[in-house]
């Protein structure tokens, strides 16, 4: 449930980015959210429309890109989705591996 | 319809603090540890554990210790008269950088030459923040159930080191240490494993001989 205070930086950063004139009443925020973050669209979204912010922002909705989680091997090379749990390697089943991806956290822009 | 690219990292605030801490404490060759557990796994228990032996060696630390409404875990360590600063989160599942930098700001961190987090009990959320600190440890026990590291796999991840405590209930308990283990290390083949007893004592010098080396690599900046 950590979702309200991370609703509240959204607005932060987003209130910053509408200063800009050319910027009009926003209709959509895209964000990316990486699955090992363990958010909870519904709950981010409810969150987002609670927290107060300027009149442009208001009838702005969250579109939330869920990123599955990746892993590199750090032996071979070879990069897979991780669906199982699993971060061994499938290739040369080394379990010296890196998470490239599902730790995105990222506001990525908005659409007026 | 018109839009615009922003690609800011929606902890970035936290980040820019916990980065700030980790200099500080850096420059100081001061260590910092963030024990992360579910509520009621022991993270108490370990620290008034470790805190006396800690003491004895004349390793200089400090626990800040997080809660989100009482003071008592704190009281608990205060009794044993181990250093500690209480942490409150007015009800917020996990402490962050902020919080942090303002609990070290309270004291003479020159002096030291560890920081313990007693975060917050909390798989989920504390995993996500950024505290500044060098590792997380995945502070496990028996009683929750050996399926965890898999419910939880963000904060096994990140802790190069995972406890399973309360080994002394196992006799009492379902729990598959195998399947744990295994699990543990499907998702952090690098993490170091210790199996815990903070009644027995089970494991706890273990744990010293590690921190204890730690500490040293943090002096000599080789960690």
């Amino acid at each position: 449930m950590h979702e309200l205070k991370l609703a509240e930086n959204i607005v932060t950063i987003l209130e910053k980015e509408i200063e800009s004139p050319e910027v009009g009443n926003v209709k959509t925020v895209y964000l990316e959210i990486g699955k090992l973050k363990y958010i909870v669209p519904d709950i981010m979204e409810s969150s987002f429309e609670h927290i107060p912010k300027s009149s442009k922002l208001k009838d702005a909705k969250l579109e939330i890109a869920e990123v599955p989680v990746k892993i590199k091997c750090c032996f071979c090379g070879s990069e897979r989705v991780v669906d199982d749990g699993d971060y061994f390697c499938r290739e040369c089943s080394s379990g010296d591996t890196e998470v490239i991806g599902g730790k995105e956290f990222l506001v990525k822009g908005i659409e007026w | 319809m018109s839009f615009k690219v922003i690609k800011e990292n929606i902890l970035k605030s936290n980040d820019d603090v916990a980065g700030g801490i980790r200099e500080r404490l850096a420059s100081r060759s001061i260590l910092m540890i963030d024990i992360v557990s579910s509520p009621g796994a022991g993270k108490t228990s370990f620290l008034e554990n470790i805190g006396p032996r800690l003491k004895a060696k004349g390793v200089r630390f400090e626990i800040l210790a997080g809660d989100c409404y009482t003071s008592r875990d704190a009281e608990r360590i205060d009794r044993l008269g181990l250093p500690v600063v209480q942490i409150n989160t007015a009800g917020a599942c996990h402490i962050d950088a902020q919080l942090i930098g303002k609990a070290l700001d309270t004291i003479d961190i020159d002096s030291l030459d560890l920081v313990i987090v007693e975060n917050v009990g909390n798989l989920v959320c504390p995993a996500c923040f950024d505290l500044g600190e060098d590792m997380k440890i995945a502070f496990l026990s028996t009683a929750e159930g050996h399926d965890k590291p898999e419910k939880y796999p963000l904060l096994v991840e990140e802790s190069p080191v995972a406890v399973i405590n309360k080994t002394d209930l196992l006799e009492h308990l379902d729990f598959d240490m195998e399947y744990c283990v295994e699990s543990i290390r499907k998702i952090n083949p690098r993490a170091k494993i210790m199996k815990m007893s903070c009644k027995t004592g089970e494991g706890i010098e273990e744990f010293m001989e590690w921190l204890d080396e730690k500490i040293k690599m943090k002096k000599e900046k080789a960690l």
